[in-house]
């Protein structure tokens, strides 16, 4: 549904960390992302690439070069790329793929939370890698848009779109509930008939059940 | 010799006055809620108070704050001759025939949106913050490029909304561009200021429960309101005769624009034409209005 996909960066251990991009993530993300991490982290050293798509290999060793000019910027060392569907070579431009354990792929590193402190009018849209704090109103038609988690403690009237790029655990909460829309990690829900009175306009939850259905229920206070 | 220091004081405290001019644009997103009503009776609201105004038409093409200026007749030159360095500002600014503190300058009728340039516009203004104290710029509706550079260099912004929910949506939507495209938000100044104007407002009809009331319309917009104008016919009057409505003296409509004006200016007046006028028994009998 959105863009924000478009690079990722997991911690794989003390030392390691993945950064996965797609052919639309641009250089400037990658700085941004590797600028974030280095807020929470400064002891890594090492990057594993990890392609999203199938990369042109014609170019590929160039935009790995470009990758390493941005990362050596923050100290850090392209020094393998992660085999799958998409990449087969034994080894690229003289760095080795490998094969990462399923349990390498840890916690995701996030932006920082996004502090909103202004109404959301119609029509605005606001993202981020990371959890989202309204303190203020969510009108209708406008849109928030975090990987993590969003707190609004206003009314909230608009779409509010939580987990976005596949967290599952992230949750929604809201002091005065009536919006258009909302969505879990990409499971939405339109809510189009007035909600029961006990959760109308009132302070709920959202979150995704085992099954993965979205829940709202009311906040207990 | 002491006279002419005098005067060359008087010209460096004219120069801080310049400064101080304050930019206001009358926007709504939505067509038709009373933009250029409310730019012109405010416009001659604060010059009749006693400020120097140029109250300044953004609608290109479509052109209509010189109707209801009334000096339709008069433009020769306009907005865009201006920017476009094919008239100066001196011939374009016509003088209100009422009100000496008070100038128009009228959009074209002939050339498209597209003759306004983010420069031009800024090139007139800065000339217009020399000699007024308050520059009104009533923007057309939509949010494409008239409407856009009507609000860019806003200091301050009269919302224009009637009780009825797309044109306070559109108002939303409205405020978010003011809040993140305005200059000042670009240059990360102190926000634009925002005052809510209700146009429109029939307080029988809010009891019946046809139209928003000013509770609902404030839930959704959240800014102060600085005025409610009650619905009449003496709007469609003033713009047929080509007078602003607040020349109509003691009408609603024109006290209602003298409120806002006052509030603007700082005055604390409360709001009127808010609640439904009670009708006598006979009046209900006999209807009447």
């Amino acid at each position: 549904m959105m863009s924000s996909n478009s690079i990722k960066l997991n911690s794989a251990n003390f030392d390691y960390y993945i950064l996965r991009v797609t052919p639309s993530t641009e250089l400037e993300q990658i700085a941004s992302k590797l600028a974030t991490l280095r807020e929470f982290d400064a002891t890594g050293k090492y990057l594993v690439l990890e392609c999203g798509a199938k990369p042109d290999m014609s170019q590929f060793t160039s935009y790995l070069r470009k990758i390493d000019d941005i990362a050596a910027k923050f100290a850090l060392e392209v020094k393998f790329i992660a085999a799958n569907q998409f990449i087969s070579a034994d080894q690229i431009d003289g760095r080795a793929v490998i094969n990462l354990p399923a349990t390498l792929q840890s916690k995701p590193i996030l932006n920082q939370t996004l502090l909103i402190e202004e109404p959301v009018r119609s029509g605005i849209r606001i993202e981020n890698d990371g959890d989202i704090i309204v303190t203020s109103l969510v009108s209708h038609n406008a849109e928030i848009i975090a990987s993590g988690n969003i707190h609004v403690y206003g009314d909230c009237r608009g779409r509010v779109l939580a987990g976005n790029g596949g967290n599952k655990k992230a949750k929604i909460f809201v002091a005065r509930f009536n919006a258009e829309l909302i969505s879990i990690a990409g499971i939405y829900r339109v809510i189009e008939d007035k909600l029961p009175d006990n959760l109308h306009n009132k302070a709920v939850q959202i979150f995704l059940d085992e099954k993965e259905r979205l829940n709202i229920i009311p906040l207990a206070v | 010799m002491r006279g002419e220091i005098n005067r060359h004081k008087m010209q460096f405290l004219g120069a801080n006055m310049a400064k101080a001019a304050r930019i206001v644009v009358v926007t709504s997103g939505k067509g038709g809620v009373g933009k250029t009503t409310t730019s012109a009776s405010f416009a001659t609201g604060l010059a009749l108070s006693g400020h120097k105004t140029v109250v300044i038409d953004f609608d290109i093409g479509l052109r209509n704050l010189d109707l209801i200026m009334g000096c339709e007749r008069r433009v020769v030159y306009d907005f865009v001759n201006v920017i476009n360095g094919e008239a100066t500002l001196h011939q374009a600014l016509i003088k209100d025939k009422n009100c000496d503190n008070l100038y128009v300058l009228a959009a074209s009728q002939t050339k498209d949106k597209e003759a306004l340039t983010q420069d031009g516009v800024e090139k007139v203004l800065n000339e217009l913050r020399k000699d007024f104290e308050f520059i009104v710029c009533d923007s057309p509706a939509g949010i494409e490029m008239g409407a856009f550079m009507a609000l860019y260099f806003a200091d301050e912004a009269l919302v224009v909304t009637n009780p009825e929910v797309s044109s306070v949506r559109d108002s939303d939507r409205i405020l978010g561009i003011l809040a993140s495209k305005a200059k000042r938000a670009v240059d990360g100044r102190e926000k634009v200021k925002e005052h809510l104007i209700i146009t429109r407002y029939n307080p029988e009809r809010v009891e019946n429960g046809d139209m928003l009331s000013l509770t609902d319309i404030q839930d959704i917009l959240r800014i102060p309101v600085l005025g409610v104008v009650p619905e009449s016919k003496d709007v469609l009057q003033a713009s047929n005769t080509g007078s602003p409505v607040i020349n109509l003296r003691g009408t609603n409509v024109s006290e209602a624009y003298f409120d806002i004006v006052a509030r603007f200016l700082g005055e604390d007046r409360p709001l009127r034409y808010i609640t439904a006028e009670k009708k006598g028994l006979l009046k209900r009998i006999f209807g009447g209005n």
